[in-house]
């Protein structure tokens, strides 16, 4: 039975399919960078880092076995971006696919916009199951026939054929953006969108490719001023002049856009004072947010950073009125993972429908399930040895310190290249895609 | 100018706070982080280098303050590498290049009041010549190209009298007239100034501090992503110190810094021995 999203820990979850090559030697384009399903759910798109899209599509469910729920199958795919190169700077422009949003549904077609850290496009999917035949002019193969030979005329009909499933590119919203591209968010007034790059925020007409407004600008006149960058956008998901924007240096701000036509100046400035006690080198470094989300009923939103997950009340900008720690245990490595890279890592997180359980992804592959309502919490792991189809998953457990117990993994023998960066939560139903290196793998509520 | 600085004072009641950087910098890097950038491999031995000291030296309440430095040290090697390694064909990640750029201020904050606020309980050990010159070994070894300490030995700047602003009793120790080591001094000073804090204190620099160096020509390279490459900048830098110097002095290399160095640890071990 497909709830609305329920708890996160009376659910368990099961193993339902994996996507992507079985072999450990990831091929670098096939690294998977964005993960999301449309608004209906029956749509679930991934972007990698060779430009490419793919689109899964859930397969009507089969009445007569309810407990074989429904599979994501691919539907279609295709070459977004390509690689280019900025004959001005000298530098190549990355095909990786930053973001996708899904276009809410307003006829046969399904839209999606695209991102690299340059340019967005406007995809449209079409599906094609019928085709013309006896056309007067051309024969069947397409070739012309000689007009002289041609004695009667006919009425083309349409018969079926195998279903096709087309994309095409029809808008190409380029050269608005001199900074990397980071998020991109569609108005709730279908209309309009925005893009954000690490200075500024755009707005854009999805009619209109040759001009964009530019509502926020936080480029310092001395770029040796620069301290701070934006992390992520979001446009409110009821509200069309409302949208929110964070930072590096882990602030919210929330705008109107009726204020003024720049946006600089904030609304609402969501910030939470500094914890004296946890202050270190790297402060400012894992206060930075790496994703933004508002709730599906738009009254909270929720922060990511480097840490922990926050949900904060849009009435109240003093401080979150949740904080969930994600992997605690890493704050005392925080110099070995400044040191290779790892604490620049941007995970994402998401809200299941209901807004009642968060996820958010972590190293060694596992991902967490943070249920508000009944303040629990739950480490789950994406691997190949949990393959089994409708396998349940087990719960992990992270040791910090002292004496390792028995199914506990401790934090030294945590692989911090397995990171699970992107996920994603069915709009209605208890179904997951969860995004490691290279393999997409899809969880749903165990169906008893 | 400089952004929000988390400005850490090193008082007793913060002990349990460097106890806690202790045990960052003393546990084991994570087994698993592999990092395919050659950066973080050269980085590491450094990092295991000082980490396996600040472990060595945490027995001692006197030295959690070593501890601390040995962190900040590494945090700050760490930080200059990042800034000075091209990550790849691309765009270098504005975020991130922020982010590291702010750890450096924030690290130069506190060097910088360290400086101006001399703290008499920190011995002057003669533990503190080999750190020192190892760190800056580290720091020269980390960033070849670019010489920083060399390019500020070799300009024969107008040094003025750097030891009239500090109030330190031992400030009457530097009033050497000897002009080579009064430079040698402020040069080591630019790169690890946290070592003078007890009796050497040149508060005062000349023309040129880090601060320069990183956020002027480095940083409209980064921020800017003009086509300029690291070395053209730092070759155009040197040029523009020498040019200011007193005396044109020719273009740094590692040979002429490398006789600076040993001839410091010679002064330093007759001024420190004493």
């Amino acid at each position: 039975m497909a709830g609305a999203g329920g708890g996160g820990n009376d659910v368990q979850w099961c193993f339902s399919q994996v996507k992507g090559a079985i072999d450990d030697d990831v091929a670098e384009a096939d690294i998977i960078s964005t993960v999301e399903f449309n608004h209906s759910g029956e749509l679930l798109a991934t972007g990698d880092k060779g430009g490419r899209v793919v689109i899964f599509q859930q397969e009507t469910e089969n009445k007569s076995q309810p407990q074989c729920r429904s599979e994501y199958n691919v539907y279609s795919t295709f070459q977004s971006h390509e690689p280019e190169f900025d004959y001005l700077k000298s530098l190549e422009i990355e095909e990786k696919i930053n973001k996708i949003r899904w276009l809410p549904q307003k006829n046969a077609a399904q839209f999606l916009l695209s991102t690299n850290d340059k340019t967005i496009k406007l995809w449209k999917i079409s599906e094609r199951d019928k085709r013309p035949e006896g056309y007067n002019l051309k024969e069947e193969d397409g070739r012309y026939r000689d007009a002289a030979t041609i004695t009667a005329l006919r009425v083309p009909v349409f018969r079926p054929m195998d279903l096709m499933v087309e994309a095409s590119p029809r808008r190409v919203f380029a050269n608005a953006h001199t900074y990397h591209i980071n998020s991109i968010s569609v108005n709730s007034d279908n209309e309009t969108y925005l893009s954000a790059d690490d200075l500024r925020i755009n707005l854009w007409h999805l009619e209109i490719t040759d001009r964009s407004f530019n509502i926020v600008d936080i480029k310092p006149a001395n770029m040796e001023e620069l301290t701070e960058v934006i992390t992520a956008a979001e446009f409110h998901p009821h509200q069309c002049n409302t949208f929110v924007y964070s930072s590096s240096k882990g602030t919210i701000r929330l705008c109107d856009m009726r204020a003024s036509a720049l946006c600089d100046k904030h609304s609402k400035l969501f910030e939470e004072p500094e914890d004296p006690s946890n202050r270190s080198f790297f402060s400012e470094i894992i206060s930075s947010i790496s994703d933004v989300k508002f709730s599906h009923n738009g009254r909270y939103m929720m922060t990511r950073d480097y840490l922990s997950v926050k949900i904060w009340d849009l009435n109240m900008e003093s401080r979150p009125v949740e904080t969930y720690q994600v992997h605690e245990y890493l704050r005392s490595k925080l110099c070995s993972l400044y040191e290779n890279d790892c604490i620049f890592d941007k995970f994402e997180c998401c809200w299941n429908g209901n807004d009642s359980v968060v996820m958010t992804g972590s190293y060694n592959n596992f991902f967490r399930m943070l249920d508000r309502s009944q303040r629990r919490d739950v480490t789950l792991e994406a691997s190949r040895e949990s393959c089994k189809p409708r396998q349940v998953l087990k719960p992990r457990r992270v040791c910090a310190g002292g004496k390792r117990k028995k199914d506990e993994i401790s934090v030294d023998s945590l692989d911090f290249n397995k990171k699970i960066l992107h996920t994603a939560w069915h709009p209605q139903e208890n179904i997951i895609a969860v995004a490691t290196t290279n393999n997409l793998y899809i969880f749903q509520e165990k169906v008893n | 100018m400089l952004g929000k600085g988390l400005k850490r004072k090193l008082e007793p009641e913060e002990e349990d706070g460097v106890m806690k950087m202790e045990a960052s910098s003393s546990s084991p890097s994570s087994s698993s982080s592999s990092s395919s950038s050659p950066s973080s491999s050269s980085s590491s031995s450094s990092s295991s280098s000082s980490s396996s000291s600040s472990s060595s030296s945490s027995s001692s309440s006197s030295s959690s303050t070593g501890g601390y430095w040995f962190q900040r040290q590494t945090v700050l090697n760490l930080s200059l590498l990042k800034l000075h390694t091209r990550p790849g064909p691309g765009e270098p990640d504005l975020a991130r290049t922020v982010l590291i750029t702010n750890t450096l201020r924030h690290i130069q904050h506190e060097l910088r009041g360290e400086e101006c606020v001399p703290s008499p309980q920190t011995p002057s050990s003669p533990a503190s010549k080999d750190s020192f010159s190892t760190a800056l070994a580290d720091i020269e070894a980390l960033c070849p190209t670019v010489g920083i300490t060399a390019l500020f030995s070799t300009s024969d700047q107008d040094v003025p009298d750097i030891t009239s602003g500090t109030d330190s009793d031992n400030a009457g120790e530097l009033r050497d007239p000897d002009a080579h080591l009064s430079e040698m001094h402020s040069s080591m000073s630019l790169s690890d100034s946290a070592l003078f804090t007890s009796s050497h204190a040149p508060s005062r620099l000349a023309d040129f501090s880090l601060d320069d160096f990183l956020f002027t020509e480095i940083d409209n390279f980064l921020f800017d992503s003009s086509s300029l490459s690291v070395s053209m900048v730092t070759d155009e830098l040197v040029k523009t110190l020498a040019g200011c110097g007193s005396q044109s002095a020719p273009p740094s290399n590692n040979q002429t810094f490398k006789l600076d160095l040993n001839e410091l640890d010679h002064i330093m071990e007759v001024l420190v021995g004493s």
